[in-house]
């Protein structure tokens, strides 16, 4: 007799794993985002208390601000760059494996690391880039020190840190088949024509993969925000003001109910996403 | 019979459900997908503050000296937490050693270092109810674990214990205030680090400037004479300007903004605890802080960051620089100067006529759920005796008569500046809503970046609000 258990008996580590570190945390968390929690003494039940504090607080807002304002530019310069550079590194020339290398390397390296080294890098007074700008007569701005260039710091970064993308794109590259852009050459199409007619279409569902996953990483920006940080409230983004609630504030409560406001806006887009990508994905 | 179109029906009704099926299936993906990814994301943060979970956690090695003859007992354990790494870690460690040697199998200190996120992982190690017996705090977090039930009130301890030289009267009253909450007593300081002013008396020689005149005792910058209107016209006979190689004085944030509120009579949160950003003297005290930005005498802020504050100094550039008397100036590698050139004096004098220097100092505290606390007490003791000859400066009236022998070479000359500067030596009013009202991103960071129009009543009066929203909250 066949046991009706079998298949969940072989997804349980999974879903042992999910209920463990993913469901209770996240209930536990929906919990502690009820409460004024300081994190050193208990906690008190406060209702949606601090859900309705979010929304008169103004730290929230500028935070909240500075995230969608980078994410609205880093996800699509990133997408873009990113794309373009797996175009060029899908040519067969010499030596591509290495340049493949290089470019996926700062998608390894400990996010620490990359922020020490931008800081250096965007150093205005002996900084590689302002150096570089000096070269061609250009005087280079104070990166992190004037509120004005914070943003296209990071910015900076976002593109130098779009190894693991280019992966994935130069994956669905190849993934495309030849006789496709064969036919289209015996019909006469050129390298635009064959780019937007074959190459970008069905290249949507990795597109859709990166779309997503940038949106995510833009508002979940953290690590090199809260080492690089920026002048004024520039740098602060919604997870650095969201850590600082937890850790120096002593508003644990106050912070959980912030994740859980990330978590609602990142879900919304993330649908929004996935309901108009039946319209523009290849397969959607 | 079936009928054709019944069947047709069926089908497309299971068909939607399917739809409908597929589509809530969708959502839910989409939901764990999501949550894992912010789940992520939390891991990620912690990534960033946790890369030293497996913190060097030293153990003592060295054995107790038990008597033979003595009964077994097993010695109590006493985790104590710093934030020391390097070579301060190896120094606290001699020092556990020789305090466990010391303590006949009574005790045993086991050494625990965060070197980094001290605070972070303090707060969750004590909120999974697995933090250190002894823990080394900064003055401006006590007020805030006291308040919220994380330390042990060692008011009593102290009172009824033998050792005369750490009862809370021998200490200089604004640094045990540190150590306190609600008048109970939480810690004993181990360290009073008062803002100095060191002088490269090499720049004074070079544009033939006068040093400020010093007291019977050799302290440059007497006392109740020396103001900050004085100190802002000594600064300006040095070059100065953009792109000078020489300036007079220097600031990337250092020091602190109070002591400007202090010299002028405010203050950010009163004694008890109250905003007075918005009084007269505050104002007043952020009018003084402009114009000394304003007056040319210290490099652009950006310079200053990206040369470095101490390094500017260091590097000879620097006539006069506010810094810790426990900043070690004179064991670091200098360009266009020598140790000799290091004179010390004390930091103006506000209008009260005393100095108002800012000092950074800390204490030992205890866990509150520290199992047996008279032992650990013990210990406290045992250590921070230890500390008083290891640190400059000792927090206790005379303490700096202890660490004569480490005063070596130049810094000898600086012992009357220190003692001049500890009577009159503070900290902020800490209270536990200090690191939210955020004084360096509210207020002084805009200061030094937005000096020209930087509007001090306007300022003042906006971190009023601030402040007054979240103390009543």
């Amino acid at each position: 007799m066949r046991d009706k258990w079998a298949g969940y008996k072989f997804i349980s580590p999974w879903l042992i794993g999910v209920l463990l570190f993913t469901a209770f945390p996240m209930i536990f968390a929906a919990y502690i985002s009820l409460t004024d929690w300081p994190i050193l003494g208990s906690s008190r039940f406060i209702g949606l208390a601090n859900f309705k504090e979010i929304f008169t607080d103004k730290e929230f807002y500028q935070s909240l601000m500075v995230t969608a304002r980078y994410a609205v530019l880093a996800v699509p310069i990133g997408i873009i760059s990113s794309f373009i550079m797996a175009l060029l590194m899908n040519f067969k020339i010499k030596g591509v494996s290495i340049y493949r290398t290089i470019y996926y390397l700062p998608a390894v390296v400990s996010g620490v690391a990359v922020a020490v080294i931008w800081r250096w890098i965007l150093n205005p007074n002996y900084g590689v880039v302002n150096m570089m700008l000096g070269w061609i007569g250009v005087q280079g701005p104070n990166w992190l020190g004037d509120p004005n260039w914070v943003l296209p710091s990071y910015l900076l970064i976002a593109i130098w840190g779009s190894g693991s993308a280019i992966l994935t794109y130069i994956v669905g590259l190849k993934d495309i088949s030849n006789e496709l852009y064969e036919a289209a050459t015996i019909d006469g199409a050129g390298f635009f024509k064959k780019l937007t007619k074959i190459t970008i279409p069905l290249m949507t569902p990795i597109l859709y993969y990166n779309l997503i996953m940038g949106i995510v990483a833009a508002f979940r920006k953290f690590t090199d925000a809260y080492i690089i940080g920026g002048a004024g409230n520039e740098g602060r983004f919604y997870m650095v003001n969201l850590y600082e609630n937890a850790f120096s504030y002593y508003r644990m409560g106050y912070a959980t109910a912030l994740a859980w406001v990330l978590f609602i806006i990142i879900l919304s887009l993330t649908l929004l996403i996935n309901k108009s990508s039946k319209k523009w994905m290849y397969g959607g | 019979m079936y009928n054709a179109d019944k069947v047709t029906n069926k089908i497309v009704k299971l068909q939607n459900k399917e739809e409908g099926m597929k589509k809530i299936l969708g959502i839910i993906l989409i939901i764990i997908m999501v949550s894992s990814l912010m789940i992520g994301c939390t891991k990620d943060a912690e990534e960033k503050t946790t890369d030293n979970d497996n913190t060097p956690v030293v153990e003592a090695v060295e054995e107790t000296t038990e008597k033979d003859d003595a009964p077994k007992m097993e010695a109590v354990e006493i985790r104590f937490a710093l934030w020391a790494g390097g070579k301060e870690l190896d120094e606290f460690q001699a020092i556990a050693d020789e305090v466990n040697a010391e303590a006949n199998g009574e005790y045993k200190i086991i050494v625990e270092s965060i070197p980094d996120n001290y605070i972070q992982k303090l707060s969750t190690q004590f909120s999974g109810k697995n933090a250190a017996d002894l823990i080394w705090l900064s003055q401006d977090n006590i007020y805030a674990f006291a308040e919220l039930g994380a330390l042990y009130d060692i008011t009593d301890l102290n009172q009824n214990s033998s050792t005369e030289i750490l009862k809370e009267e021998n200490f200089f009253t604004n640094i045990i205030k540190t150590a306190k909450y609600d008048n109970k007593l939480f810690g004993i300081p181990w360290i009073a680090n008062p803002v100095i002013m060191y002088y490269n008396t090499s720049l004074f020689d070079k544009y033939g400037v006068d040093l400020p005149k010093a007291d019977k005792d050799g302290v440059i910058g007497t006392e109740g004479e020396w103001t900050w209107d004085d100190f802002i016209a000594l600064a300006k006979q040095f070059p100065n300007g953009d792109g000078a190689e020489d300036y007079g004085w220097i600031t990337g944030g250092w020091p602190p903004i109070e002591m400007y509120l202090w010299a002028e009579g405010g203050d950010i949160l009163d004694e008890n605890y109250k905003s007075v950003i918005n009084t007269p003297e505050s104002i007043k005290g952020l009018e003084l802080a402009k114009e000394i930005l304003t007056s040319g005498i210290t490099p652009d802020i950006s310079t200053v960051w990206d040369q470095g504050f101490s390094e500017m100094f260091l590097n000879g550039q620097i006539a006069m620089i506010m810094a810790g008397a426990a900043d070690d100036f004179e064991l670091r590698e200098m360009n266009n100067m020598t140790v000799d050139d290091i004179a010390y004096g004390v930091v103006p004098s506000g209008v009260d006529g005393k100095y108002h220097s800012f000092n950074w100092t800390a204490s030992t505290v205890m866990n509150a759920d520290t199992e047996n606390p008279e032992m650990a007490y013990k210990a406290m003791e045992a250590m921070t005796l230890k500390f008083f000859g290891w640190k400059v400066t000792p927090p206790i009236k005379g303490g700096i008569d202890l660490i004569d022998e480490m005063l070596e070479g130049t810094k000898v000359i600086s012992k009357p500046t220190i003692v001049a500067a500890l009577a009159d030596t503070r900290g902020g009013n800490y209270h536990t809503a200090y690191a939210e009202i955020d004084i360096w991103r509210n207020l002084f960071e805009p200061l030094l970046l937005e000096t020209d129009s930087f509007d001090s009543a306007e300022m003042a009066q906006k971190l009023d609000d601030e402040i007054n929203k979240i103390l009543n909250r």
